[in-house]
Formats: structure tokens, C-alpha cells, sequence
């Protein structure tokens, strides 16, 4: 079994609310106690903005950002108490984003639209708290799951595995990280 | 921004009411199933008092849901209460002789050591406020199941069941929430 790379030491991000606070207040507000929404609400909608920002340009951010923080908030009693909020959240945003995305593409386009060409420090500081959360996931995963899926990312070569076998090992390592991130199959 | 948190307020309260309509149908189910089997299908058209119930204590949550689902599960006990124990004196030669319920007492007797059961096994809370809230939860999960009860009771019988339950869960809920005061002021 190949040893995981571990990623780079990530600096500390410039939000308000760290993420054992996060995970506090989630927990709270997954509870019923309404006290913990402001807060939450807060803290979560620049990483919200962030995305959209990200992946979609300046134009729509703030709109598609308010729809990610709706889905969100919707789905905050669903939410498993103990865990981290934050690969939960970009779980839900990264596929509000992409719908968005999906919905706004020319017709007959297949093109992701294009990255900024020069990222601000704000957007790379959010691409690795972004990295840290999907990392938190895959830790979740088993071994093989999380070795599939790292090779899948070009990260760790997978010697000796069959390709049929590592297509079934990936499709049931994005089975699984679906389920951890709680994200439903097919979205 | 403070209309964009209404929104997702308005989008969380939403998400939350359907989480706990969800799970109230799945427990009324429960119970409906228990009543039918203990008092027969006249239990069923009470069946949108637990529902009611149930929706209210889950969409709030908090200590209000941790006390209603233990409310809940006394309730169920009081499906599973023999006729034995609440009708001692409703045999046949009491029906005969036209003495019967006559001690509706003894209902209230069965209530209140219910009543103290359930209170003094449901978890600590940590504030007085809470305390309180949970023996509510307490009192409105059992209360609805118990009038199903209830239904298939003789009046006096029924109040004194109700009664004995109602005087169980607030003198439990007092002492739990005089206890927590005391603690609290120790620290």
C-alpha cells in the first residue's frame, strides 16, 4: 500500500471565526439553538463569496454565494454533530457552484469557465482551506479509498492495480467521500 | 446582507420544519403501530396529537426536542400500561354490581410514578432555562401519546392518568431544575 503525501503546512486563514468555532456554532444551530445563526451566517458567507468568486468571476458572486448560503442554512438540521463543518460546507457549495456554472454555459459549450488569470491572496488562502477540508474528508476514507482517490488527483501511483479494479476502487472511494461530506449520490 | 440572512433564516427555519415533519411522520407511524396493537384501530383518528407534537418539539429542538423525544418514549409506556393497572376496579363483577371507576386514583397513582420515572432519567441540562424546557418537552411527547391512551379510558380514569403525569414530570422537572440552580451557583 502506497504511502499518502501529506500536503504543505497551510498558514492561517484571514476569517474571524477559526474552525473549531465553526464546528461549535454548527453544532449549536444543528441543535435548534438560533443564537448560533448570526455568527455563522457570518463567518460562513466571505467563504461563500470566496467560491463563487473563484470559480465563477466577479460579476455573479454575491448572488450565487447568497443561493450556496440558502441550500446551506437549509440543510443545517441534517447536519451530523461531532463533525467538521467545513468540508461539509464546500461539499454543498462546490455543488451549488457548479450548478450555476452548469446552468449559465453557453449551450453546446463544454468549457469550465476560465480561472482568473492572476488569483488574489484572499482567493489562495480559500483554494487551501478549500484543500484542507476535501483533505479532512479523504483522512476519513480507509486506506485503499483514500490511495485510489489520491492517484485519481495524480498524487500517489497505483502500481500493479488493474485499470478495471482502480476505476471500481475510485467510483467507490467518491461513493464513500460523498457519503462523509454528505453530498447525495448523483449530484 | 441583513435581507440575504433573513432569507437563510427564513430558508433554516424552512429546512427544519422538514427535517422534523420527516421524522414526526416516522414516529407517528411508530406509535400508531404501538396503539393499534394495544387499544385497537380507534387509536388511530387521535394519531394528529403525537404528530403535532412530535413536529412541534423536533422543529424547535434544543432542549425542548431532547425532552420530547424522552416524552415520547414515556408516552409509548403508557400504550404497553396494562388495563390491569389503570382499571382495578373495572373486572366483571364490578361492572356487575355498577361500582365501577370508582378510583381514578389509582390512574393518577400509575401517572405519577411514570411522571417521576421519565423526569428523573432524561439527561442533565445545563442551565435552569433548559431544565425547564426539557420537562415541557417531557410533558407535551407524553401527554400526546398518553391521550391516545386516554381515549380508550373511562374519563376519570383518563384525567387521573393525565393528572398523575403531569404532577410526576413538573415535581421532577422543579427538583432536576433547583438542582442545576445550586450547581450552578456553586461554580
Amino acid at each position: 500500500m502506497p504511502k499518502r503525501k501529506p500536503r504543505a503546512k497551510l498558514t492561517s486563514l484571514p476569517y474571524d471565526t477559526n474552525e473549531a468555532e465553526l464546528d461549535t456554532l454548527m453544532d449549536r444551530l444543528a441543535d435548534g439553538d438560533r443564537a448560533a445563526f448570526d455568527p455563522l451566517y457570518t463567518a460562513l458567507r466571505p467563504r461563500a463569496v470566496g467560491l463563487a468568486r473563484a470559480r465563477l468571476g466577479d460579476a455573479h458572486a454575491e448572488d450565487v454565494a447568497q443561493t450556496v448560503l440558502l441550500r446551506v442554512f437549509a440543510r443545517a438540521s441534517e447536519f451530523e454533530r461531532g463533525r467538521a463543518v467545513l468540508p461539509w460546507f464546500y461539499a454543498i457549495a462546490a455543488n451549488e457552484v457548479r450548478a450555476v456554472a452548469r446552468l449559465r454555459r453557453p449551450s453546446g459549450g463544454d468549457a469550465e469557465p476560465l480561472p482568473s488569470p492572476s488569483p488574489s491572496p484572499e482567493s489562495e488562502l480559500f483554494q487551501r482551506e478549500m484543500h484542507r477540508a476535501v483533505d479532512r474528508a479523504i483522512a476519513d476514507l480507509d486506506d485503499d479509498a483514500a490511495a485510489a482517490i489520491l492517484a485519481m488527483l495524480d498524487e500517489t501511483p497505483q502500481h500493479g492495480v488493474k485499470p478495471s479494479t482502480f476505476r471500481k476502487r475510485v467510483s467507490r472511494a467518491y461513493s464513500r467521500l460523498r457519503v462523509i461530506l454528505g453530498v447525495p449520490d448523483g449530484r | 446582507m441583513v435581507v440575504e440572512m433573513q432569507a437563510a433564516r427564513r430558508a433554516y427555519e424552512l429546512g427544519r420544519m422538514r427535517t422534523a415533519l420527516v421524522r414526526a411522520f416516522i414516529g407517528t407511524a411508530i406509535v400508531l403501530a404501538f396503539a393499534v396493537i394495544a387499544l385497537g384501530r380507534g387509536a388511530v383518528m387521535w394519531g394528529a396529537l403525537p404528530l403535532a407534537a412530535l413536529t412541534f418539539v423536533e422543529w424547535r429542538g434544543g432542549a425542548l426536542g431532547r425532552g420530547g423525544h424522552r416524552g415520547f418514549l414515556a408516552g409509548l409506556v403508557t400504550l404497553a400500561l396494562p388495563m390491569s393497572v389503570l382499571r382495578p376496579c373495572c373486572d366483571a363483577s364490578m361492572i356487575a354490581s355498577g361500582a365501577c371507576c370508582t378510583m381514578p386514583s389509582i390512574c393518577g397513582v400509575s401517572g405519577i410514578v411514570l411522571g417521576l420515572a421519565v423526569a428523573l432519567v432524561w439527561p442533565a441540562e445545563k442551565t435552569r432555562r433548559d431544565h425547564m424546557l426539557a420537562g415541557a418537552g417531557v410533558a407535551l411527547g407524553a401527554l400526546s401519546i398518553a391521550a391516545m391512551r386516554c381515549g380508550g379510558l373511562f374519563v376519570g380514569e383518563a384525567l387521573g392518568l393525565v393528572a398523575g403525569l403531569v404532577a410526576g414530570i413538573v415535581a421532577s422537572t422543579a427538583a432536576r431544575a433547583w438542582m442545576a440552580s445550586r450547581s450552578l451557583r456553586a461554580r
